[in-house]
């Protein structure tokens, strides 16, 4: 428990003096506070936002397309990933093309996108869609092509059916992997929102960054960007306690590092 | 008494770029049941070859091999197999890994059962929930030592089990094995390249010769355990079984 209060002392450390310094200057005159406003400032929107209800209005409709897109893209990249992972050489002929999409960040589909799928919720969940598929397929198409020989080997020795094997080996072996993979597909879906939004939205966390713009609020700007870093931060965190409590047996193995995914 | 396990003429090259090896050239031999036979033979000469053929993860390229009378194919359940890495599942507990084998084939009660007495058995009482990236090298080949016994197989095959432990936790292994073996009477084949773990353990030592690879000399070890290697019947056999290895060396 010590360990955990040490911890997040020192995570809140650096942002803490930030804060402080970036406040004090501002007290003291010497940072223009149209251009940049105290922290205090954002903080007061923030609460203003927040008291009169159109913060979690905001806040819930990025919410749910987030959760619709990640929910699509994890429906479809699971079960492909853990396919095309169960053939072997697949991945040769699928890496140029997997590597063609990778140069394509989600934002230059936007105008596609909607021209395809009109200006309304279906694009904007499309968008998020794309930009969670990918981590999620590569991550569960890896974890499952690299499961260990050797222990498909012990799994044989038992007289596991193919199919025993796949649940039994395959599937815990990939599934580090496949967490991974959501891990990142989540905080990209999360990424992309705002750019799915600042396009013809009329509520969400990146409409109200677009209305800071249009009513010359920095403050409002500043306030939904600390909201997304936030909400963000946040996500991780539970998706990393989850994976704590659901793998417990990497908590005692170092990890290893993962291929990272950019989609911007 | 009748051979319990016949291996007949059995044969596997390996293709290497454009070149054929042969890894086994027509090994033939017998076992009778309830034995421990220690095979040795230097690096190369194909003991994990021959040992992943009786298993069934490898093809031979022709001859057979026979199990109770019936001719093998594939894997089976018949046949534990005890790797040189203990190869245990990352991803279960020490109990969880030791009854992967009979997960789902008996009640639960008897599973429990059946793992608290191997578990016991093996001298990794108390470990029950450990995580295998917890345990020492001498755990893990223990638990897979345990692993492949749950499902009582018929015959056990081991390859180089205690190898790459130190020499002091290999005494120790070796002693303990060997009482396990004298209480499940299970015939085993045990794989070495040690020469004193094949005269510490060994009914009989089959020495592999390579370049072919073939059965090369049988010498039966008829002494009581447990033995010491400082008797001098040992001493003079543990001559002879060195002098081969050397002369298969020249060659
Ligand atoms: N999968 C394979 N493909 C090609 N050649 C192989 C393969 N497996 C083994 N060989 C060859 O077969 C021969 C015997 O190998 P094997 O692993 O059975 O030897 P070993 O007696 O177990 O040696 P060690 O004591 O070092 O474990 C070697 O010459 C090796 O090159
Ligand atoms: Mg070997």
């Amino acid at each position: 428990m010590t360990n955990v209060f040490k911890k997040t002392i020192m995570a809140l450390l650096l942002p803490f003096v930030l804060v402080l310094v970036w406040e004090l200057f501002s007290q003291m005159g010497w940072l223009n506070n149209y251009l940049l406003p105290p922290p205090s400032g954002i903080m007061d929107q923030l609460f203003a936002l927040a008291h009169n209800g159109t913060l979690l209005n905001h806040l819930s409709a990025s919410l749910y397309r987030v959760g619709c897109g990640f929910g699509l893209a994890f429906c479809l990249a699971l079960p492909l990933g853990f396919l095309l992972g169960l053939v072997p050489r697949v991945q040769d002929y699928l890496s140029p093309f997997l590597n063609f999409l990778q140069q394509i960040p989600a934002i230059a589909w936007i105008p596609m996108f909607i021209l395809w799928l009109g200006i309304d919720e279906t694009s904007k969940i499309s968008i998020i869609t794309y930009s969670g598929f990918f981590p999620i397929f590569l991550n569960t198409m890896h974890g499952i092509s690299n499961t260990d020989s050797k222990l498909k080997e012990v799994a044989s020795t038992f007289g596991l059916s193919p199919w025993q094997i796949i649940v039994r080996v395959y599937l815990p072996s990939a599934a580090p992997s496949v967490f991974v993979g959501m891990r990142l597909g989540l905080s990209f879906c999360w990424r992309s929102l705002v750019a799915a939004e600042l396009l013809g939205a009329s509520k969400g966390i990146g409409y109200l960054i677009q209305e800071g713009r249009e009513l010359a609020q920095p403050d409002l700007m500043l306030a939904g960007v600390l909201m997304i870093g936030i909400t963000g931060l946040f996500l991780d965190f539970v998706f990393l306690r989850l994976e704590k409590t659901l793998l417990p047996w990497r908590n005692t193995q170092e990890r290893r590092e993962v291929p990272k995914w950019q989609p911007f | 008494m009748a051979a319990f396990l016949k291996l007949k003429e059995i044969s596997k090259n390996y293709t290497i770029g454009s070149k054929q090896i042969w890894a086994l050239r027509d090994l033939s031999f017998e076992v009778t049941s309830g034995e421990l036979i220690c095979i040795i033979g230097k690096s190369g000469c194909g003991k994990t070859t021959l040992l992943r053929i009786i298993a069934g993860l490898e093809k031979q390229t022709s001859g057979e091999i026979i199990l109770n009378g019936q001719a093998l194919k594939d894997t089976g359940r018949e046949r534990g197999m005890v790797f040189q890495e203990p190869r245990l599942f990352p991803w279960l507990t020490l109990e969880a890994n030791i009854a992967f084998g009979i997960r789902g084939r008996m009640s639960r009660e008897l599973e429990y059962k059946t793992v608290a007495d191997l578990m016991e058995m093996v001298g990794l009482k108390g470990f029950a929930k450990a995580w295998p990236s917890q345990l020492s090298g001498g755990m893990a080949q223990r638990a897979a030592i345990a692993r492949a016994l749950a499902v009582d197989p018929a015959i056990l095959l081991l390859d180089e089990p205690f190898s790459a432990l130190d020499a002091l936790t290999r005494t120790k292994l070796q002693t303990d094995f060997l009482h396990l073996w004298q209480r499940t009477q299970k015939t085993c084949i045990h794989v070495t390249h040690d020469v004193d773990e094949a005269l510490t353990l060994g009914q009989k030592i089959m020495i592999m010769h390579s370049n072919p690879s073939r059965v090369g000399d049988i010498i039966s070890l008829p002494f009581p355990y447990p033995r010491s290697l400082e008797d001098p019947e040992l001493r003079a056999i543990k001559q002879r079984v060195l002098s081969l290895f050397i002369a298969d060396s020249a060659d």
